[in-house]
């Protein structure tokens, strides 16, 4: 019959729902793998690879289907609407925020497996001030990039989902 | 709140959820949480129960004040 196609759409959104939850789950492991990783083998960063490697696809893919679901932009002007920090100030403070705790994570692990007497500190400022001249720049940079990319890239999607 | 008319109009129709949940193709629980006013479903949704059980979606959905 003409309804028996009909999915159900609260089991589905349901499901959505644990899906969700389960790649945040996944996300927390992994990422928590690979800081336990580091501190256990700091010399063998392919110890963590897998996890890396599915922190970077899972990441990319979601990006890439939702620039062409034109939802990347979607999301951008409902956020925009509801608040009053936009989102394209928010990727700066993220990608600052980030490249702080980053730096913080460097500094700290070079002062616990390389710091000995007195050499603690320094180490640690040393790596922090290091890693921080790189990863704010970079990660800065590579967000307001990428956020700029893709909201040509959904905006056009979008568009064109508009003339079909 | 609570959904009585769509209560109403599937208890005319002499249907139990479990029937009309059949028809349309959703679980039983999906038309007691409906009824129950714990779930807004879509718009699509909203037109197959209407087809179902033969009312317009302002005689099955629409919310008067007195409702309140």
């Amino acid at each position: 019959m003409w309804y028996q196609k009909y999915r159900d759409e609260r089991v589905e959104a349901a499901k959505s729902q644990i899906f969700r939850e389960l790649y945040y789950l996944m996300m927390g492991f992994a990422g928590i793998s690979v800081i336990v990783k580091s501190i256990l083998y700091p010399d063998n960063w392919k110890a963590s690879f897998f996890e890396l490697l599915l922190i970077i696809i899972s990441s990319v893919y979601y990006i890439l289907r939702s620039v062409q679901k034109g939802l990347y932009t979607d999301e951008i002007e409902v956020h925009d609407q509801q608040n009053r920090r936009s989102m394209s100030r928010k990727n700066m403070l993220i990608g600052l925020g980030a490249g702080i705790a980053l730096s913080l994570f460097f500094g700290f692990r070079s002062a616990i497996l390389f710091g000995g007497e007195g050499t603690t500190i320094r180490y640690f400022f040393l790596s922090f001030i290091a890693s921080l001249m790189f990863n704010i720049p970079f990660l800065v940079g590579a967000l307001v990039l990428v956020d700029q990319l893709a909201r040509k890239a959904s905006l056009r999607n979008s568009k064109k989902q508009d003339d079909e | 709140m609570k959904n009585i008319k769509m209560k109403v109009a599937r208890v005319e129709k002499d249907l139990t959820q479990d029937d009309l949940a059949k028809r349309i193709g959703v679980s039983r629980q999906t038309i007691g949480l409906i009824e129950a006013g714990k779930y807004n479903p879509s718009l699509k949704l909203c037109l197959l129960l209407c087809k179902v059980l033969d009312r317009t979606l302002d005689e099955l959905f629409w919310e008067e004040e007195s409702d309140e």
